[in-house]
């Protein structure tokens, strides 16, 4: 068992990278879905 | 308190998305006049399955829907149309799906259903049952058949 | 932690009894894609009919699994974080009642008297010992809040300035959600559907019936998924290797879960009639308040197994998803777990276009729906459930897995047939093809005038995920099955991994406090359903009389004999 440091460093660059990622999945889903919306209005 | 500073970015993030959601929605009603069925109360008149026709591009179609059609069953009418569909139930909850023009209402017994579409395009489009109504759900399907007007 | 005999031979009941129920819940789903294909062209397989066998496979897998197993591992939280059992007597009420009700409704099901899918929509009228059946398993499933409720007080008296461990949140919350959602449904079965099914009232609300049944119908999904979101949050670090990010959001998330998982029901409704426009939107709003907390948890997950990933020497922006114990035999549970989250990310994403107000128009009621909440309930839902049901069994009985090796892999079996089959239904759906539909009678049937042979690339994609995920499935029930028949080989344990938590965050009693976020539930649940049962009652006509699901024709109207 290590002992936990006073200032354990770390930054999650890529937890955040993967969150932006997650994002501009939804995006594109949700406005492809959205065009099709409007192309059958 | 002290909230992480990622956290406080992830939550501005997932915010802004919900709002330009929002803004897309509102800005495609107000363009497109895409929205939601319109909710109208009970009224029995809406009951009797029939076609009106309004003048030569305007139409009311009254759908009853019921185990295991949808009554009227073909409905004609000319390229260019706006269709005012009212939509109720004679029995058990039905779907009303015109897939191709972003129609999509349930049938319920005792309500009333409204939808409005202009049909720009010629075509036969499927009306598809897509609620269950029992053992005769697969076979309920209805169409509107939207031809160039010196066509019949 | 040592358990008693009692204690352990309820908690493999719960366990067991379900996993015992997917073979047919399971093997009804792989029937579904068989039938929608158009590989038959026939009502019945078997001796069981498509909507008969639809029934079972939603009330089994979506009801009787996920209660079942919501209490049997919220017995084993509260137990393991408290170091006390909670009182045998109302563990075993609980779960007869739950078996009892199960009972009836299987009974009902398997007789063919109560086709009408998990939803039961009036006036599609079931066998009353039907939505007896269903009350009888909600109820027992509300046995355990209270318990537990006793078990944190008292806990809570002896360590007033200690956080609540957040997996005991977690469980507190996600059954206070269910208690108060249950209310609805259990007076929909109650008071509307059982004295109308046996012809006492002559005739339901609709409306009103479908609305109460919408009102527990989302935070159902919640049910599901909290049990899923605590592993996820303090289970899944540890056996990654690494720390929870931040216990704090974990706290965040669930509270919000708590005020925004009911006052969304009308997103199931956004078809229907009487029920105005304004009333859909404002729900629309707070779902998207509902899908916030699942951002916050996406971000904190994510950086949990970056931290686990980095600790084991992995660089740059991404390697940390390599350095992860993805088939590692003695880690399976983080298969099991890995696979459901990385479903739940398209499941999430169409979740969320499916509650935006006016794109509804173009998935609802379609096969998109099932594509999506297959990614959902059957994804980290099921993969949860089945992976920590195999973990507690085999640590409480002190058993080595059967076939280990198969064990590693079957989430990543299943996750591919998922994604095969959901991407199929996704498509057809876009393309028209309607949900809860026996397609092979005439849609997928080239001998009938409604052929569409644009839906067969979609049906046959969705049949090769079905078989997969059958396979997947079956594999599963080998390996938990043959887990309970092989020898002990240590002393049996209740043993939770727990996760550490990476930021020491101190106590915040905003965030270890219920009063204010019930009061808060409370008022926000008023403020979305008032209106809509106002609107439901003003334009409602007539309600309906029963019906059978084969006979355009209404029931007489005469007291039925209830016969078993």
């Amino acid at each position: 068992m290590e002992p936990q440091e006073k200032k354990e460093k770390f930054i999650p660059t890529g937890a955040m990278a993967f969150f932006i990622a997650l994002v501009v999945l939804s995006l594109l889903f949700w406005y492809g879905i959205y065009s099709l919306m409007i192309e059958r209005s | 308190m002290k909230i992480d500073k990622f956290e406080k970015r992830v939550l501005i993030i997932t915010l802004s998305v919900i709002g330009l959601f929002i803004f897309s929605l509102l800005y495609a009603k107000n363009k497109y006049q895409t929205d939601l069925p319109e909710c109208l109360p009970y009224n029995k008149v809406y009951t009797e399955p029939r076609i009106n026709k309004l003048d030569s591009t305007t139409y009311q179609v009254f759908s009853v829907a019921s185990m295991w059609q949808f009554e009227p069953g073909e409905i004609y009418v000319p390229v260019g149309s706006e269709v005012d569909f009212y939509l109720t139930s004679k029995d058990v909850v039905h779907g009303f799906n015109i897939a191709q023009k972003n129609v999509n209402m349930m049938a319920v017994y005792g309500s009333i259903n409204k939808t409005t579409v202009k049909f720009d395009k010629p075509g036969v489009y499927d009306i598809v049952c897509h609620e269950y109504c029992g053992v005769g759900h697969q076979s309920m399907r209805a169409q509107v058949i939207v031809n160039y007007p010196t066509a019949k | 932690m040592q358990v008693s005999k009692t204690f352990k031979r309820i908690i493999y009941l719960e366990l067991a009894i379900p996993v015992a129920l997917l073979i047919i819940g399971i093997y009804h789903g792989l029937m579904q894609t068989v039938y929608r294909a158009g590989v038959l062209h026939q009502t019945s397989f078997l001796k069981l009919d498509y909507y008969q066998g639809l029934t079972l496979h939603g009330v089994i897998n979506a009801l009787v699994l996920t209660t079942f197993f919501a209490v049997a591992f919220g017995h084993a939280t509260m137990a393991f974080y408290f170091k006390k059992e909670p009182n045998k007597k109302l563990m075993w009420l609980s779960f007869w009642l739950m078996l009892t009700g199960v009972l009836l409704a299987a009974a009902t099901m398997l007789m063919g008297k109560a086709s009408v899918l998990y939803t039961f929509y009036p006036p599609l009228k079931a066998h009353p010992l039907f939505y007896l059946g269903a009350a009888l398993l909600i109820v027992g499933s509300w046995v355990p809040l209270f318990d537990w409720v006793r078990m944190y007080n008292a806990w809570k008296k002896e360590n007033p300035e200690t956080k609540t461990p957040l997996a005991v949140l977690g469980t507190l919350i996600n059954f206070i959600i269910w208690f108060m959602c249950t209310l609805a449904v259990a007076y929909e079965v109650l008071v509307l559907l059982i004295p109308w099914s046996m012809g006492w009232t002559k005739t339901v609300n609709v409306n009103l019936a479908r609305t109460l049944f919408w009102f527990f119908g989302h935070a159902l999904v919640y049910f599901w998924l909290l049990p899923a979101y605590i592993m996820f949050y303090t289970i899944l670090p540890k056996v990654a290797g690494g720390k929870l990010y931040s216990d704090l959001a974990g706290r965040i998330a669930l509270f919000l879960f708590l005020i925004f998982s009911i006052p969304v029901g009308v997103h199931h409704q956004y078809s229907d009639p009487t029920i105005t426009r304004g009333v859909k939107f404002f729900h629309g709003l707070l779902t998207y308040g509902v899908a916030i907390p699942s951002f916050i948890t996406a971000f904190t997950i994510a950086a949990s197994l970056e931290y686990a990933g980095r600790k084991r020497g992995a660089k740059g922006l991404f390697g940390w998803m390599g350095k992860l114990p993805y088939l590692n035999k003695d880690k399976y549970l983080f298969g099991y777990f890995i696979c459901g989250l990385i479903l739940f990310v398209f499941g999430g994403v169409t979740g969320i276009i499916n509650s935006s107000y006016s794109l509804n128009n173009v998935v609802h009621n379609t096969a998109w729906l099932p594509g999506h909440f297959h990614m959902t309930v059957a994804g980290p839902v099921f993969l949860g459930i089945v992976g920590m049901s195999l973990y507690l069994y085999a640590g409480m009985s002190g058993k080595k897995i059967f076939m280990p090796s198969v064990n590693a892999i079957i989430p990543y079996l299943w996750m591919i047939g998922m994604l095969i089959f959901s991407f199929g239904m996704s498509w057809g759906g876009l393309r028209g093809e309607p949900r809860r539909t026996n397609l092979g009678i005439s849609y997928l049937n080239p001998e009938s005038a409604q052929f569409r042979p644009d839906w067969v690339p979609t049906t046959t994609i969705a049949l090769l995920g079905g078989f997969i995920m059958f396979l997947a499935g079956m594999l599963f029930v080998v390996v938990f099955f043959g887990t309970i028949f092989k020898k002990k080989t240590e002393e049996g344990q209740l043993d939770i991994p727990v996760a550490e938590a990476f930021h020491d965050e101190k106590r915040v009693p905003l965030f270890d406090r219920f009063k204010p976020w019930l009061a808060a539930m409370v008022v926000i649940i008023l403020l979305a359903y008032i209106p809509a049962l106002i609107n439901v009652n003003k334009n409602s006509g007539p309600g309906a009389p029963r019906y059978n699901i084969d006979n355009p024709m209404p029931v007489e109207n005469k007291t039925e004999t209830v016969k078993p």
